[in-house]
């Protein structure tokens, strides 16, 4: 399988404090890869040194089999990028910013930007100052996509996008995905990377913690638990093979647990609860029990 | 090209407010030549009584209210003034004005090199220069060709000349601070002060005496009573204000080349 993005050993320091350390992943040509990490973890680093807006301390990327730093207006023809934050030149219409967009592009973008401003119910006529934030989100989403990019990037692609619109959008990558388009999408939303991507690597203090496919994520499955108990138990009641986290208050028991759900309903038989709760982890949960298995 | 012309079109407007302003100050000025020449002696006689030390600060020599040009040269001191803080607003700005907007993600994650970037940058803002220099020097020169005695074409197209090289070097100085500093969040106070410095210094610190600390402000490369009286542009000065850009537009863009490009 060839890979659009190879990333060999990154590493950014600013001055003394850390970016990103020795970080290494691929993805695959065809493929939705999913970046996840809390705030502050390195996302935004890693894809910003892929996109030439900084330079790596050490390591390198390539893309297109391209380095991504000496190629950068090279690989850039084939990279649409959508960032986090989307904010536009003063005064402009919609329109004019996306027309100066495609002018950096040598092909005509015109029935692109008129569809999926259509799609994305985009008001070209209007000036961008104007725009609500989801709105100006949109303006974004359509500038990295107008010409049609081999490679997308995308940075926190849904925050401050309506659910209707995150699937109007989702649906969107999917088709350009189905086109042939590679997409790297960063997110701290497990739902929506789990949702859209195939593969995910995971990254926490700057270190890439894991790189898998979400099914094997999934075959982890990890549950959170919260009981309160009508029977008093031992404070080690539920410290079985599978708990993590385990978290004791008075008679509310909490943790984290990977396994045969079997072993947990079969402690509770003898036993009378008062409520209980069984959630999805969110991915800091998940985080921290990949952060404990390092430590 | 692409970005060249929408720098061009962006500062438009700017461009049209400080070429028109300057245009009609200056003209407005040149109106009392005729009063203050018809009664020249009288007013000979009181600049006399002026300190000398006062008189050079405010660019007077003893020519400069005999004759058209000369008081035109003595206006010029405060034309070039505001033609330096608005290149050293461009020269700050155009660039730095990408991150302070947050629009540097979207610009530089084109199909464009920094080192284009900067060029489209650096020509927009000489097309900005040329346009006002020219647009000024026509209009200027109709109303001084109509208050002049004699023919002053050589000398005025000379005087003119050295504000366009007073505009370039304030702009390649500015360019090259911007490229220096991290962030600039406000870009007028640092020009206005920087501008303000280089002119305190030409008025006050720097004299005939001192050929070396003249090129420490862009002001006093060029004087505009030698340029009147020699009628020509002193060559050294011309070397040094062309190494002087050579210098920081370099720099510039090998800093910019490097630069770190963070988000917000």
């Amino acid at each position: 399988m060839k890979n659009v993005i190879e990333i060999n050993k990154l590493t950014k320091y600013y001055g003394h404090n850390r970016g990103i350390t020795d970080v290494s992943f691929d993805v695959h040509e065809g493929e939705i890869f999913g970046f996840i990490g809390p705030n502050g973890a390195g996302k935004s680093t890693t894809i910003r040194t892929l996109l030439a807006l900084i330079y790596p301390t050490s390591g390198e990327a390539k893309i297109f089999g391209l380095d991504c730093i000496k190629s950068a207006p090279e690989i850039a023809k084939r990279v649409g990028y959508l960032p986090s934050e989307v904010f536009y030149y003063d005064g402009m219409k919609v329109i004019d910013l996306l027309k100066y967009s495609a002018s950096f592009y040598k092909k005509d973008c015109s029935e692109r930007i008129k569809s999926l401003s259509e799609r994305m119910n985009l008001d070209l006529n209007k000036k961008i100052d104007d725009l609500s934030f989801g709105n100006k989100k949109k303006v974004g989403i359509v500038q990295g996509l107008l010409h049609s990019p081999d490679l997308i990037i995308l940075d926190e692609p849904t925050s401050g996008l309506d659910p209707l619109m995150q699937q109007t959008f989702f649906n969107l990558l999917e088709e350009e995905n189905k086109r042939g388009a590679t997409i790297l999408m960063s997110s701290h939303v497990l739902s929506e990377v789990q949702r859209l991507c195939g593969r995910v690597a995971i990254i926490k203090d700057g270190k890439i913690v894991t790189v898998d496919s979400i099914a094997s994520l999934k075959e982890e499955s990890y549950k959170r638990f919260k009981f309160i108990m009508k029977t008093e138990v031992t404070p080690d009641f539920f410290n079985v093979t599978g708990v993590n986290d385990l978290k004791v208050d008075g008679n509310e028991h909490s943790f984290i647990f990977k396994g045969d759900i079997n072993l947990i309903t079969e402690k509770l038989s003898g036993i009378k609860i008062i409520n209980m709760w069984a959630d999805e982890p969110d991915l800091e949960e998940i985080f921290m029990h990949y952060y404990s298995k390092g430590e | 090209m692409n970005i060249y012309r929408f720098e061009l079109k962006s500062n438009f407007k700017s461009f049209l407010v400080w070429v028109l302003c300057l245009s009609f100050v200056t003209i407005g000025y040149m109106a009392f030549f005729p009063m203050i020449h018809d009664s020249i002696g009288d007013f000979t006689k009181m600049l006399n009584n002026f300190n000398p030390i006062l008189k050079d600060a405010m660019g007077i020599a003893t020519s400069t209210f005999s004759t058209a040009i000369g008081f035109y040269g003595f206006v010029f001191i405060y034309v070039s003034l505001m033609m330096a803080i608005q290149a050293m607003n461009l020269g700050i700005g155009i660039l730095s004005k990408e991150e302070r907007e947050r629009t540097a993600d979207f610009l530089i994650t084109k199909p464009v090199s920094r080192i284009t970037i900067v060029s489209s940058k650096l020509l927009a803002a000489l097309t900005v220069f040329l346009a006002t220099d020219i647009i000024f020097s026509i209009v200027t020169y109709i109303q001084l060709s109509n208050i002049s005695d004699e023919n002053v074409l050589k000398p005025y197209l000379l005087i003119n000349l050295s504000l366009l090289f007073i505009q370039i070097l304030c702009f390649s100085i500015g360019f090259f601070i911007s490229t220096i500093l991290k962030k600039i969040r406000a870009v007028l106070p640092i020009s206005l002060g920087i501008v303000f410095a280089f002119f305190a210094i030409s008025r006050f610190l720097i004299n005939d005496d001192n050929k070396v600390a003249k090129y420490f402000s862009p002001f006093s490369y060029f004087d505009t009573n030698k340029i009147i009286k020699d009628n020509t542009l002193d060559i050294t000065s011309v070397v040094v204000f062309a190494a002087v850009v050579i210098v920081c537009i370099s720099a510039s863009y090998v800093l910019y080349h490097r630069r770190n490009v963070h988000s917000v």
